[in-house]
């Protein structure tokens, strides 16, 4: 009766209590749920970003392979032969203006002296450049001159100026500004077609530096205008292979990934505490009832839940067999395990490092099913090598190795009691992991090529802190890839000259 | 003007219970004001408390911030039954727990070695200490004693609650408190004491 009267009185006084904090408690306060709130508005945003980023990549990607199109309607292509007596002031920045219903192109050049050359038209089927040489020389842009080029549409002209000896043109057009020279504008001509005229984007392998001789090129009268057309195909068919087979070397693929399947921990938590527990309880002379030993429980067993990941990853290939990729990986990888009852009230449980209390918890039991959930960023940095040499199916092995983050959990530990709780804390947030499998690419002569078969995934490092643990996630699902797009890099152009 | 008296006067008459209802509805939406309007609310409050556990005013300072933070992302744990400043001092008080076990400076004044039961003792002195006075007597125990001391006595949990929340057995809580107790009862009677001459020699 004392006792409870002395709590009494100690209770009432202590609860009076009241001590004014200093300000920065709740600036600091203030600072830590903002920054919470910022870390999870930004993984809310994650999705919508890579998406946008997918998309955008892919939107530009595609655009760049496609064919530049000077114009999709007729073309006049003049040829303007000027005399090597122009005064200096004409020599310098002639500009060359191409336009189309599309856009307007500006190329200049400087040149030291004035020189407009005779050259070829485009062919839209060939995607080739055509050259008018009038001797035996290759039509050639060098150093010397400028070549002045104007395209319009219907009623413009393309005015393009060549060597006057006939050289073979080494630039194509380009879409962009360029510089594009001359050696001597002895030839005047001008040119007009009925074709539309494409040209090869920069990012093209070279198109003609191959030497044509008069012979082979046929100029035609229409009207008091002159057409010049290739005979045949005889320089054109090299280059083709030489730029299919540069640009098969240096395309880099990209695209998004999908995977799904089973994931499971390798071990529960303090598996090898409980161990430890149990004998540390039985030789242990305070073990009896009301002592400071507690009863250690049994080990949860951890059994396979679903899993996913999605990515995007970019793709380079080093030589015919083999390629390197790097992506960035979201996974959502879970396991379940039986539980009791939830509690909420406080508790303390020991969680491999140290005891700490507890506001909720589950007791032992099986009444119900807890899914645990580890959602991951990784970055996988993959070699890929091929096996056969199929078109239609080519087959790959892979190896990747992927360092990444855990961005967030819902997992139950289990204490030596057996109580299971929650406790982020413990959580080790970094992970490396390796994966492995084969892959079948299906669809490969369609727009959006599938790369598709089983992917086995290990953590290598311990997915807690805690010292009696040795938890790894593993995963085994099939993954499927999706080809995007595939980018060229530009290629130099060689000098057969 | 008869209207808004009577709103006023509807308002005041609010339980104080769906005000702070409210209060963590506007805090769930992210409202600064109301998080600023809960902290100010409790800070006082669970600044005692903290002052209660720990061993200086920096280190409850250091729980209150904790605290707090622990409190504003889980308040969705909130379940709207129950006051919100018993539920606050429910995280307060396991936060303080927790902050005891990880520094190391407390933990070693932390370990509950069971000396066996303690008689009980039946002194019931006079306390006429202040608060403040009060809690810091309650500060001078040895950690162990002061955490068991101030879970039972000021908190009320029972020793087997006690025992579960810092992993000791009930007894040893039993026992631990019982010296605490005992501690304290000697200290205030000797602050009594103290008092009282002073006030003779004032005299």
């Amino acid at each position: 009766m004392s006792e409870n009267n002395f709590e009494k009185k100690i209770q009432q006084r202590l609860e009076g209590l009241r001590l004014e904090p200093s300000e920065p408690v709740w600036y600091k306060v203030e600072a830590r749920i903002r920054e919470h709130k910022r870390r999870r508005r930004w993984l809310l945003l994650l999705p919508f970003l890579l998406l946008t980023l997918g998309g955008g990549a892919y939107w530009l990607l595609s655009g760049s392979n496609k064919p530049v199109t000077v114009a999709e309607n007729n073309i006049a292509v003049t040829a303007e032969k000027k005399d090597s007596n122009i005064n200096d002031t004409e020599r310098e920045n002639k500009s060359i203006t191409l336009q189309n219903t599309e856009s307007q192109h500006n190329i200049s050049a400087d040149n030291k002296d004035k020189i407009n050359s005779g050259a070829g038209i485009y062919d839209k089927e060939t995607n080739r450049q055509k050259n008018t040489p009038r001797s035996n020389k290759n039509v050639q842009f060098a150093e010397h001159g400028t070549t002045s080029i104007t395209r319009t549409d219907v009623k413009k002209k393309t005015r393009i100026a060549a060597d006057d000896e006939g050289k073979s043109i080494k630039q194509p057009l380009q879409k962009e500004k360029r510089d594009i020279n001359n050696e001597d504008n002895n030839i005047s001509n001008e040119v007009k077609s009925d074709t539309s005229v494409t040209v090869n984007p920069p990012n093209r392998t070279p198109l003609i530096n191959n030497t044509v001789p008069d012979s082979a090129t046929e100029v035609k009268s229409l009207g008091n205008k002159n057409v010049i057309r290739k005979n045949e195909q005889t320089a054109i068919a090299q280059p083709t292979a030489i730029e299919k087979r540069n640009r098969d070397k240096q395309s880099l693929l990209w695209g998004i990934s999908v995977k799904a399947g089973v994931s499971n921990i390798t071990e529960a938590l303090l598996d090898g505490q409980f161990k430890n527990a149990l004998a540390d309880f039985q030789s242990s002379p305070n073990n009896a009832p009301g002592g400071s030993g507690q009863i250690p429980g049994t080990p949860a067993v951890i059994k396979s839940s679903f899993a996913f990941g999605l990515g995007g990853w970019i793709e380079k290939p080093v030589n015919k067999k083999t390629a390197l990729r790097a992506g960035l990986n979201y996974y959502n990888f879970g396991s379940r395990m039986n539980v009791g009852n939830e509690v909420n009230s406080t508790r303390s449980v020991y969680n491999g490092l140290s005891s700490v209390v507890v506001e909720r918890y589950y007791l032992p039991g099986n009444s119900r099913t807890y899914y645990n959930k580890y959602h991951l960023l990784e970055l996988p940095l993959a070699v890929y090598r091929r096996f056969n040499k199929s078109e239609r199916l080519p087959f790959h092995g892979y190896l990747s190795v992927n360092p990444g983050r855990v961005i967030g959990s819902k997992v139950l530990l289990q204490d030596t009691t057996g109580v299971f709780f929650a406790d982020g804390s413990l959580l080790n947030k970094t992970t490396l992991s390796f994966s492995t499998g084969f892959s079948l690419i299906i669809f490969n002569k369609g727009k959006f090529p599938l790369r598709t078969g089983p992917v086995l995934q290990y953590q290598l490092n311990n997915l807690n802190r805690s010292a009696g643990s040795k938890q790894h996630i593993s995963f085994l699902g099939l993954q499927a890839d999706v080809i995007l797009g595939k980018k060229t890099k530009p290629v130099q152009r060689s000098s057969s000259n | 003007m008869c209207n808004e008296r009577n709103g006023a006067d509807v308002r005041t008459l609010q339980p104080l219970m769906t005000d702070h209802y409210q209060l963590v509805r506007d805090c769930l939406k992210n409202r600064p004001e109301a998080q600023r309007l809960l902290y100010d609310s409790f800070s006082e409050q669970m600044m005692g408390i903290c002052f209660r556990y720990t061993k200086s005013r920096a280190d409850a300072e250091d729980v209150l911030q904790e605290g707090f933070v622990r409190v504003f992302k889980n308040l969705h744990q909130f379940k709207f039954e129950g006051e919100l400043g018993g539920w606050i001092r429910k995280v307060m008080v396991n936060t303080a727990i927790n902050y005891l076990k990880k520094h190391s400076r407390y933990q070693s004044d932390l370990s509950f070695n069971d000396a066996g039961l303690h008689p009980i003792s039946a002194d019931n002195p006079e306390v006429n200490l202040s608060a403040k006075e009060l809690a810091e007597l309650v500060r001078q125990l040895p950690t162990g004693y002061q955490t068991v001391f101030n879970l039972h006595a000021v908190e009320g949990y029972t020793h087997v609650e006690i025992g579960q929340m810092l992993g000791i057995s009930e007894n040893t809580s039993r026992s631990q408190y019982m010296r605490a107790r005992n501690l304290l009862i000697t200290w205030i009677e000797n602050f009594s004491r103290e008092a009282k001459q002073e006030s003779y020699v004032r005299k």
